[in-house]
C-alpha cells in the first residue's frame, strides 16, 4: 500500500485569499455598471411620470378649455372677512399639482381636497374647516422622481405666513414644479427689455390670480392659458420642470444644509421664476447656469448632464445643463415671440 | 528605445486630447468698470453684457451688480472671472430696491421697483452702450450715463 506523503485535502489560505480578491475586483467592476443601469431605469421612470403629468394637463385642458393653472390664488376685497373667498382663511391658494390629481388616477384623493379652501386649511387651525392638509400628506407616486435621494419617505414641514402664520407638517413631496416666468430682477439678463412684465413672460401653465384683493399683492389678475394663447408654439414651450430633491436643499450635487418648506405637492410654492445661478457652487443670480445648479426655485434634477422637461405638446425632452440661458428662457415663455433672438427658434439641442 | 518613444508619444497625445476635451467654452478675461449716472456712482445696478454676433448671441452672458462706488467686475462662469473676448452691447437697470426684494409675497420674485434710469439703457436691442472685450485688456469700462 502506497501512502501519499502529501495529501491536498483543502485550499491553502493564500489560494482562498486570491480567489476572494479576484471576486472582489470583479464585483467592484460590476457595481458601477449596475448603478448606471439603475439610474437609467430611474431616469426613464422619472420621464414617464412627466409624460403622465403632460397627458393629465392635456386631459384637463380638454375638460376645461384651458391648461391647468400654475398657482391658483383668489383673494377677496377684505381678506379674512365673512363672504370673502376662503373665509375664515384670508384667501384661497392651490398648487399646480392639485389640478392634475383627477387625471392621474387620484380621483379619491382629489375628493378629500376642498377647492373652496386654501391648501393650509385644517380643522387643527380653524375648527370646522376642511382638512386639506391631511390630503396633502398622501404620497402620490407620479409626483416623485425615483432618481431623487430619499424617495417617497421625504416630508416637508414648515409654515406659510399670509396674514397669519399657518403651520403644516408631513406634507408628501413632489420633484416636479412649474417654471412659470422670468423673475423681474433677471429680465434684462435673459435678453428682454427692462420693464417687460412678469405677466408678458408667463409660461404655458400660468398663475390664475383672481379676486379684488389680488391687486394689493402688487400683481394683476390673470387667467389660465387656452392652447391658442401659447403663440410660441406648444413644441417650444415648457410645461413642467424638475425641481428635485426637496425638502433637502441642494447646491450642485451636494446637500447644502438648508431645508426647503416648499416641497409638498399641495404647496402653491411649487412654482418659480427663472433667475439662473452663477455656477454649481455659487448661487448668485442672475447667472448662466439654468439647469442643475441648485433646487431653490430653479430647475434641478439628479440626472447626469441635464433634466427632464415635459413640453406643452405633451412630449418629454431632456434639456442639457449646457443649454444657453437665453434659449432656456425662450422655452419657458409662452408669448415671447421675437422679443429676443433666441425666441425665434429655440431648440433643446 | 522605440517602444519608449511610442509610449511617450501616446501619453503626450492623451494629455493633448484630454486637455482639449474641456467644455469648449470661451475663456473669460478679466473685465469690469464703473457706472456713473449724472456724475454720481450708481450702486446696486444690474449690468449685463449681451454678446454680439451670430454664433455668440445666445452664448453665456457676463453680468455684474455694481458696488457702492459704482464699480463692477463681470461674472460669466465664476464670480468676478470677467467676460469672453468679443463685442458686447450692455444693458443697465438700476432698480429702486434690490432686484431680489419680493413684492408679490404669495409667490417668489416680484417687482424690484421702477428703474431709476427709466428703462433708457434696459433694451439689449439697439443699446448705445457698445464695448469690446479683448485679450490685450485692460477691459476697464467707464460707463457715464446722462
Amino acid at each position: 500500500m502506497i501512502r501519499s506523503t502529501h495529501v491536498r485535502s483543502a485550499f491553502t489560505l493564500i489560494e482562498l485569499l486570491v480567489v476572494i480578491a479576484i471576486i472582489a475586483v470583479l464585483v467592484g467592476l460590476l457595481v458601477p455598471a449596475v448603478q448606471k443601469v439603475r439610474e437609467a431605469a430611474n431616469r426613464m421612470s422619472c420621464s414617464n411620470n412627466m409624460k403622465q403629468l403632460g397627458l393629465a394637463a392635456h386631459n384637463y385642458a380638454s375638460g376645461f378649455g384651458f391648461l391647468p393653472p400654475d398657482i391658483t390664488v383668489e383673494i377677496g376685497a377684505s381678506p379674512g372677512a365673512p363672504g370673502n373667498p376662503g373665509f375664515p382663511y384670508p384667501g384661497i391658494a392651490h398648487s399646480p399639482q392639485v389640478n392634475l390629481l383627477p387625471y392621474i388616477e387620484q380621483e379619491n384623493l382629489f375628493k378629500l381636497y376642498n377647492m373652496q379652501f386654501p391648501w393650509w386649511s385644517s380643522p387643527l387651525i380653524v375648527p370646522g374647516t376642511p382638512d386639506n392638509q391631511s390630503a396633502c400628506q398622501s404620497v402620490v407616486k407620479t409626483f416623485i422622481c425615483p432618481s431623487s435621494p430619499g424617495g417617497a419617505e421625504r416630508k416637508a414641514n414648515g409654515s406659510f405666513t399670509f396674514g397669519a402664520k399657518f403651520p403644516f407638517q408631513n406634507f408628501a413631496v413632489t420633484d416636479y414644479a412649474v417654471c412659470s416666468s422670468i423673475n423681474q430682477g433677471s429680465v434684462t439678463f435673459f435678453g428682454y427689455p427692462s420693464g417687460t412684465k412678469t405677466e408678458t413672460l408667463y409660461s404655458a401653465m400660468q398663475p390664475w390670480l383672481k379676486g379684488a384683493g389680488v391687486a394689493a399683492l402688487g400683481t394683476t389678475a390673470s387667467n389660465p392659458n387656452p392652447f391658442g394663447a401659447i403663440i410660441d408654439g406648444t413644441t417650444n414651450t415648457i410645461l413642467m420642470c424638475e425641481d428635485a430633491g426637496r425638502p433637502t436643499g441642494f447646491t450642485g450635487g451636494t446637500a447644502d444644509g438648508t431645508t426647503r418648506s416648499d416641497a409638498g405637492w399641495g404647496n402653491h410654492e411649487n412654482s418659480y421664476g427663472l433667475d439662473g445661478a452663477i455656477s454649481k457652487t455659487n448661487r448668485g443670480s442672475p447667472g448662466n447656469c439654468v439647469v442643475n445648479c441648485h433646487n431653490d426655485n430653479e430647475t434641478f434634477a439628479f440626472h447626469a448632464g441635464g433634466a427632464n422637461h415635459v413640453f406643452a405638446d405633451g412630449s418629454v425632452r431632456f434639456v442639457k445643463e449646457s443649454i444657453s440661458p437665453t434659449t432656456y428662457a425662450a422655452l419657458i415663455t409662452a408669448r415671447g415671440s421675437g422679443m429676443t433672438s433666441a425666441e425665434v427658434s429655440p431648440s433643446t439641442d | 528605445m522605440s517602444s519608449w518613444t511610442g509610449l511617450a508619444a501616446l501619453s503626450g497625445l492623451t494629455v493633448l486630447v484630454l486637455g482639449c476635451s474641456g467644455d469648449g467654452r470661451a475663456p473669460a478675461l478679466k473685465a469690469g468698470g464703473k457706472v456713473v449716472y449724472q456724475g454720481k456712482p450708481a450702486n446696486g445696478a444690474l449690468v449685463v453684457f449681451h454678446p454680439q454676433g451670430k454664433d455668440r448671441e445666445n452664448g453665456p452672458k457676463p453680468v455684474a451688480t455694481t458696488a457702492d462706488d459704482g464699480s463692477f467686475q463681470l461674472t460669466t462662469y465664476n464670480e468676478n472671472d470677467g467676460a469672453p473676448a468679443g463685442d458686447y452691447l450692455a444693458t443697465i437697470v438700476w432698480n429702486q430696491s434690490g432686484s431680489k426684494t419680493p413684492k408679490f409675497s404669495i409667490s417668489e420674485g416680484g417687482s424690484g421697483g421702477a428703474d431709476k434710469l427709466g428703462g433708457k439703457y434696459g433694451n439689449p436691442k439697439g443699446s448705445t452702450l457698445k464695448f469690446a472685450v479683448t485679450s490685450q485688456g485692460p477691459n476697464d469700462f467707464a460707463i457715464d450715463l446722462k
